[in-house]
């Protein structure tokens, strides 16, 4: 296991006087794949605020490593149409300094926002404006302006939310690469818990107020399934793809 | 044209519109960015009400309608973010209700009279002398300045402010700088060219700006030029045919800013 980025001790966390998250307790270290999953409403967003520090705990504790650098992605929605701004405008934005003020990219920004885009598989989309680009393009830009803040931790909301299948596999499988390539902790939010199912090495079930975190070997397993969502859910392999499903006498849903 | 610039208050006149057009307008590419028009709205008529007192009691106009458009500036920037049972839509709409029936009761009630009511929506250029031209010149640098300064941490906080935060740019405070900017910018301005004016100058242009913008500093650029153009010919037209001279900018600056778009939506369907 390497080192903790960020530690999260029995931590309640809401709005106001509403509790949406109690006595959660886990800890992401480097090189970890989290695979954060629920239903809407369950809390995930909720818990991504407080790691970016927007939502403050009602109880307990959130401890970062000292000098931490978080990579948020959004889901591409986040950022509005009327924005005339290019792609390359989109992914500097990661590396402004000095909380923005009086600061001008250098030449070293713009070799590590090229290099962060060709990662990402767009570097020949630099120029073109963000609000002419399809979902899946956005939604590298968004990946790639994360990349270019070097992050320890990358936090992505629901990025594959709203894609197609081909997209969202591509993007599934550059993830997988910038995980094995960098070493990078990942924390990838969805409410497809199959999606997250081929790719994590951890899972934190949201379910009813509480998260259950873990490594993915002792979660995905059809007993612990089960008894986390309170109906019987089946694992299978298809041609080494996990697939998640609640088992009914009629017919299956994907979980 | 030429024959206009002879006389020292026109030439007054069409510094101040020029200068506060094109710093609202420059500006007013952040308002619409982050769709907070009615803010816009909101403070110039709590400036034209900081007015209407100013001059009932007697106090400085321009003294009057600045604190007023800075106190509205912070109670926006106050306003809960979590909307619960009003949003903050409704509450600015409140704001503006009442400030502009503040304005035309406190004219109404001064010993200035309602003569005054045309000049606090339309405001007073041709009676701009040439020291309130340097104040409002020194204001509007000044904001301009702040904003040139503080551009990225404008942009990222109206591009997407959780990432800004998660780069450690402190959402907090820059929108307070922008606010307050924005009041200082509109409370400046308020008493030489009126809240119409000021609201005009602070929509029209950065839409023409920004719908033929495919990038941010070209929007800023041409919401500047529409301002500028808008001033010295709405100016020329007014002095010509013996018009107002407020309402003459607004209408060259619609004319222009619904040429853009005409312009752009014809583009656009001569690409598809």
């Amino acid at each position: 296991m390497g080192e903790i980025i960020v530690g999260i001790k029995s931590v309640a966390l809401g709005y106001g006087r509403r509790v949406v998250l109690k006595d959660v307790t886990m800890q992401l270290s480097e090189g970890e794949f989290w695979g954060f999953v629920g239903p809407n409403g369950s809390g995930k967003t909720t818990l991504v605020k407080a790691l970016l520090g927007l939502v403050k705990p009602k109880s307990g504790q959130i401890v970062w490593r000292r000098h931490a650098r978080i990579g948020y992605v959004p889901q591409r929605e986040a950022l509005d149409d009327l924005l005339p701004l290019t792609a390359l405008d989109i992914v500097l934005l990661g590396r402004i300094r000095k909380g923005g003020f009086l600061h001008r990219f250098s030449a070293e920004d713009f070799d590590k926002a090229f290099e962060a885009m060709e990662r990402v598989g767009i570097a020949d989309l630099a120029n073109l404006p963000f609000r002419e680009l399809s979902g899946g393009q956005k939604q590298r830009v968004l990946l790639a302006r994360a990349l270019v803040t070097e992050p320890d931790l990358l936090l992505l909301d629901e990025p594959t939310n709203g894609l197609d299948l081909p997209t969202e596999h591509a993007i599934m499988e550059l993830l997988r690469k910038i995980h094995a390539e960098r070493n990078v902790t990942i924390v990838f939010v969805t409410h497809l818990l199959s999606l997250a199912a081929n790719s994590a090495t951890h899972l934190a079930l949201f379910h009813e107020g509480r998260v259950i975190a873990g490594e993915i070997g002792g979660l995905l397993n059809e007993q612990k399934l089960s008894a986390t969502y309170q109906t019987p859910i089946s694992v299978h392999e298809l041609n080494g793809y996990k697939v998640v499903m609640v088992r009914d006498k009629e017919r299956v849903q994907n979980a | 044209m030429l024959e206009m610039l002879k006389h020292d208050f026109l030439r007054h006149a069409l510094g101040a519109a020029i200068i506060a057009g094109a710093s609202l307008s420059f500006v007013g590419v952040y308002v619409i960015l982050r769709r907070i028009v009615f803010v816009g709205a909101a403070l110039a008529q709590l400036g034209a009400a900081g007015v209407g007192l100013a001059l009932l009691t007697g106090f400085s106009p321009l003294l009057g309608g600045a604190v007023a458009v800075l106190a509205g500036a912070l109670g926006f920037v106050a306003m809960p973010q979590q909307e619960r049972t009003v949003s903050r839509e409704s509450l600015l709409g409140a704001a503006y209700a009442l400030a502009s029936a503040l304005a035309l009761l406190f004219v109404a009630l001064s010993p200035v009279g309602e003569a005054h009511i045309s000049a606090l929506l339309f405001g007073d250029l041709l009676a701009v002398g040439h020291g309130d031209m340097e104040l409002l010149a020194a204001a509007c640098l000044l904001v301009v300045v702040v904003h040139l300064a503080a551009y990225h941490a404008f942009v990222a906080v109206t591009v997407d402010p959780t990432f800004a935060h998660s780069v450690g740019i402190k959402e907090r405070w820059v929108n307070l700088l922008f606010y307050l900017s924005l009041g200082a910018l509109i409370g400046a301005c308020i008493r030489a060219i009126g809240a119409l004016v000021v609201f005009a100058f602070l929509v029209l242009p950065p839409i023409a700006g920004l719908i033929w913008a495919r990038n941010l500093k070209v929007a800023f650029a041409v919401a500047i030029a529409i301002a500028s153009i808008s001033a010295i010919f709405g100016l020329w037209l007014s002095f010509a045919h013996d018009l107002p001279a407020g309402p003459s900018v607004v209408a060259v600056c619609g004319g222009l800013t619904f040429l853009a778009v005409v312009t752009k939506w014809l583009a656009n369907f001569k690409l598809h």
